[in-house]
């Protein structure tokens, strides 16, 4: 309670900075450029006004702001759904071109592993990013998806487990054909 | 096609780091990011922690305010399992509702069972491995980490059956990984729902795949 307004204020300051890169490569890769921009700006502003709240070390600030930025993406996702919902009505009326957002998760550089992700269920996928893109430890991820340290870990264990048994089904892509998906060679 | 077989938990990493779609993003611009934070700053003050709303409702309108009340209405189940890495007066933020499908503890079963079986596994038309996250009023709250049939959703609950469970599957325990079976509606006793081990795994494998 010592801490100035002001002091406290520099303070937010000084992590939100720090936090912004890492925040927007996370939406990056998990959104469009367009929401990506939208959820950063809510981001910053869930954390700026739980700032007095927050007693955790600056480098606890990294994964907790991820969990944030986990539940306004999810929010966001929810409203355009429901917007897209509500544009799939209209065009049944009056069909306009093709519209979604475009999912960033692949790249195309390893098929095998862009696939095996494909395959993997989303939770598990997710663990895997958190784990390989933003480079967090299980206790890391435990705090961004509100679970404990010891789920965080057992469950990355087992995704990773999950992605080595899909890579080692023979042939690229094969194994498992995602029935729903183009299959490109 | 061995190459990457038995990759090490770095090798793994590495690889796929190597599909990480952001490395290409180029920094904000740092006038942006000054805009940015006092354009964030500017919007409340932080030492009046209301429940903000403003932007909020801007930014999700309906959803947000529906994901609010679904935090209140789910009695904030996942915190109970709050961070403990991570600041422990934060509790998770605007969670989403999350997906729920709900089911009913089996019904009471006098006999013995018989060996579980795959073919029995298949008739399941919701089974998932998941973890015990919550057991409250006679409900076990479980969060899926992998769905062999049915919708997959964020969180399963299972309610307490109307009478004891003769062959209830080893009470559920907080933290305990378990595997599920659930036909309409209603979970699966005799060995098909239990501790999630290689041998039910292996049931619901060959059942419905990985």
């Amino acid at each position: 309670m010592d801490d100035h307004p002001d002091e406290r204020v520099a303070a937010f300051e000084n992590v939100a900075r720090e936090l912004i890169e890492p925040l927007r490569r996370f939406l990056a890769r998990r959104t469009d450029p367009a929401t990506a921009d939208d959820v950063l700006a809510e981001v910053l502003l869930v954390l700026w006004r739980r700032w007095d709240q927050w007693d955790g070390g600056p480098e606890a600030a990294l994964p907790w702001s991820y969990g944030v930025a986990r539940n306004c993406l999810a929010n966001a996702e929810r409203g355009a759904r429901r917007q897209r919902r509500l544009a799939a009505k209209i065009a049944r009326v009056d069909p306009p071109g093709e519209t979604g957002p475009e999912s960033p998760g692949t790249t195309g550089l390893d098929a095998a592993l862009d696939t095996g992700l494909e395959q993997l269920p989303p939770a598990d996928a997710e663990l895997l990013r958190l784990w390989a893109w933003e480079d967090l430890s299980p206790a890391e991820i435990a705090t961004v998806l509100g679970i404990t340290p010891n789920a965080a870990s057992i469950r990355l264990h087992r995704a990773r487990e999950k992605l080595r048994s899909v890579l080692r089904k023979p042939g690229p892509g094969a194994g498992h054909d995602p029935v729903n998906e183009r299959s490109k060679q | 096609m061995t190459e990457h077989s038995d990759e090490t938990d770095d090798a793994l990493r590495r690889r796929l780091r190597t599909g990480d779609p952001a490395t290409a993003l180029p920094p904000l611009d740092p006038n942006r990011v000054a805009a940015l934070l006092e354009e964030t700053m500017s919007e409340t003050p932080n030492h009046s922690p209301k429940p903000g709303r403003s932007r909020w409702l801007l930014v999700g309108g309906v959803a947000a305010a529906a994901a609010v009340l679904g935090v209140v209405a789910l009695g904030l189940g996942d915190n109970d399992e709050s961070p403990s890495g991570g600041g422990s007066s934060t509790e998770p933020l605007a969670l989403p509702t999350p997906s729920t499908t709900e089911l009913e503890a089996g019904p009471a079963v006098a006999a013995k069972c018989l060996a579980p079986t795959a073919e029995a596994a298949a008739r399941q038309t919701v089974a998932f491995e998941g973890i015990v996250t919550e057991i409250k009023d006679g409900t076990v709250t479980l969060a899926p980490t992998h769905f062999y049939a049915g919708e997959e959703t964020a969180l399963v609950k299972v309610a307490a059956p109307d009478q004891g469970m003769s062959e209830a599957p080893d009470a559920f325990v907080v933290g305990g990984e378990y595997i599920v079976g659930a036909k309409d509606g209603r979970v699966a006793i005799c060995g098909l729902t239990g501790p999630a081990d290689a041998d039910l795994r292996g049931l619901y494998e060959a059942a419905f795949g990985k």
